[in-house]
């Protein structure tokens, strides 16, 4: 018998799972806006703006759930502060505590950001001061996106890290976790972007076909990845036999096959549009007006975000249920 | 620092009275409810199942029956505890400090400072912590850190009646374990141990004669620290998080290249009619 069945489970059940979901979408959406507003162009400071605009407040969810989850929750500050003396808590070698700390300083950063970018966007209140726009511009701006694109990049694979550093069956046979979450989660914050973006259309259009590469390419390593996690459990991937295993083959179909051939059908059918318009008069270069698709066959539907992040869901469902289940209850 | 302390569990003399499971929860003050659930196992005497929030001595009955119940027959009791591993999961993953080591080189969880986070309880290699539902928080044995600063024994080993639990300074009890072992082997009781030495996790405080493979008691063969994967695991996450960062920058810089030097009539797809569109 694995040493590690010898084990008792966590009791981290869905609200720990819902929380991976949305620090996933809040650190990978931050990283997209990061890298768009560093490394992209000037079309593209709208979609990167709306990047940050999407982290925070998939962000606000993380906190409660995860306060709630204590079973003491009124004393989750003893996550920061000593209890019984005056100083401050931090363990670097413990996932949780500096899980906690980074989730702190990633929330400054995501909120400093979101106010920037909000400023200068036109959904901005008229009670939010428009020169409060310059926490998005010149090289603070990419100082503040560059930091928090690090702690983003924490946030969105230290979670799978945390379930690695324990005894626990499946999570700690592997030290994948943190890879896995870390390209499922920018596979659903381009999918996430790209619907928003799709949906406000003009000035965000520009990073649509970006977004839609990044979001394959996160794709394409993340069922690799998930691959080689397989691979590497050997006989143990026994443990989804069962509703859990639906839940892992949810992941892989709704999160990674139909978006993947969801694309190859739209794409094919631009293709094929666009065929059939070239050659007709200018009104092309206005993708609206001659009906041509604005993004140019890469608009995420509400249907194909809607596939990619219950994908993504069910992916952190089936990795920690399945071990949940196992061993001494 | 006081001399470092511990139990030695000499599984050959327990005759599963479970004297040392109400011993504990008497001095202790845990719940005799088991959280509301007064449910019988059906299949054994063993009604206690496991170590957790409110049971933090088990004794376990191990049933080894031939078929026939007669070629053979044996039962093999062992009352299970925390361990107090010298290199100990639960310490090392708990992200509050609720969890110390004391002078006594135990490892005690602190109840004011725990704030049931639960991390302790899949960091176990052993499976021994689980929060109490009386309190909410993570518990297991604590040696009766109180008893022993008042120089008292802890009230497992106090109640057994058989000696099978002993507890006093580790390097004494250690001795004694040797020398069991040794008369045991001289009796021709070849497949006596010891499970719990140096090799495993630094040493276990609180350590086992065995008669049968560790797993036969429910206990792992190679026990690890969880923190074994601390390393490895980040350094895959970094790996991913710098694939897809350059994968973003290079893809980002090329495309913007790509648009400038191929000019508005070409591109990848309708990426750039997109683009088009937009610009200013």
């Amino acid at each position: 018998m694995r040493d590690v069945l010898f084990t008792a489970p966590a009791h981290w059940h869905w609200l720990i799972v819902v929380y991976f979901f949305f620090g996933g979408l809040s650190a990978g959406s931050y990283v997209l806006g990061a890298l768009l507003h560093l490394f992209g162009g000037a079309q593209e400071r709208p979609a990167s703006r709306l990047g940050y605009l999407v982290s925070l407040p998939a962000l606000l969810a993380c906190p409660p759930l995860l306060i709630v989850d204590l079973d003491r929750p009124e004393r989750f500050w003893h996550l920061f502060l000593w209890s019984q003396r005056p100083g401050v808590m931090f363990k670097w070698w413990s996932p949780m505590s500096i899980g906690s700390w980074a989730l702190l300083l990633f929330g400054a950063f995501s909120f400093v950001s979101f106010v920037g970018a909000l400023s200068a966007d036109p959904w901005r209140p008229s009670w939010l001061p428009e020169r409060l726009a310059v926490l998005g511009r010149g090289i603070w701006g990419k100082v503040l996106a560059a930091g928090g694109a690090g702690f983003a990049f924490f946030i969105a694979g230290y979670t799978g890290v945390l379930l690695s550093v324990t005894n626990r069956p499946l999570w700690a046979e592997t030290p994948l976790l943190g890879l896995l979450f870390t390209a499922s989660a920018m596979a659903a914050s381009a999918a996430l972007v790209g619907f928003v973006a799709s949906r406000r259309g003009g000035a965000f259009v520009p990073a649509l076909p970006w977004l839609s590469r990044m979001e394959h390419a996160a794709a394409l390593l993340e069922l690799l990845v998930l691959l080689l996690f397989l691979a590497w459990l050997g006989p143990a991937v026994a443990a989804w036999r069962g509703p859990y295993g639906v839940l892992l083959g949810m992941a892989v179909l709704l999160g990674l096959v139909a978006p993947l051939a969801l694309t190859l059908v739209r794409a094919r059918g631009h293709a094929a549009r666009g065929r059939a318009a070239r050659g007709e008069a200018s009104g092309a270069a206005r993708g609206e007006m001659s009906g041509e698709a604005p993004g140019g066959g890469h608009e995420v539907t509400a249907l194909g975000v809607g596939l990619v992040l219950a994908g993504s869901l069910a992916l952190r469902a089936a990795i920690v249920l399945a071990s949940e289940a196992l061993g001494h209850a | 620092m006081a001399e470092p302390m511990g139990f030695f569990t000499d599984t050959t003399v327990c005759i599963g009275c479970k004297a040392c499971e109400v011993a504990c929860k008497s001095w202790n003050q845990i719940s005799s409810t088991n959280g509301g659930q007064n449910v019988l196992s059906g299949d054994s005497y063993d009604n206690t199942r496991k170590l957790d929030g409110e049971h933090w001595r088990h004794v376990k009955f191990i049933e080894q029956f031939s078929e026939d119940r007669v070629s053979e027959s044996r039962w093999l009791m062992m009352s299970d505890v925390c361990k107090h591993c010298v290199q100990a999961g639960c310490l090392e993953v708990c992200p509050t400090g609720a969890i110390i080591r004391t002078e006594f080189d135990t490892v005690v969880i602190q109840q004011d400072a725990c704030i049931g986070c639960r991390a302790c309880l899949p960091a176990c290699p052993f499976g021994v912590i689980d929060i109490n539902p009386v309190t909410h928080t993570a518990q297991k044995c604590t040696l009766c850190y109180d008893r022993m600063q008042v120089g008292m024994t802890p009230a497992c080993a106090q109640a057994c009646p058989t000696a099978s639990i002993q507890f006093g300074p580790l390097v004494q009890l250690r001795k004694k374990a040797e020398d069991r072992v040794a008369q045991l082997h001289s009796q021709g009781k070849e497949e006596a141990y010891i499970y719990g030495d140096e090799a495993i996790l630094g040493g276990l405080n609180s350590f086992y004669l065995l008669v049968d493979n560790p797993e036969v008691y429910g206990l792992p063969v190679a026990p690890k620290l969880p923190s074994r994967n601390l390393w490895r695991s980040s350094f895959a996450a970094a790996f991913g998080a710098a694939v897809l960062g350059l994968w973003g920058l290079v893809s980002l810089r090329t495309r913007k290249r790509g648009a400038k030097a191929e000019g508005p009539s070409s591109g990848d797809g309708g990426g750039d009619g997109g683009k088009k569109g937009a610009a200013p």
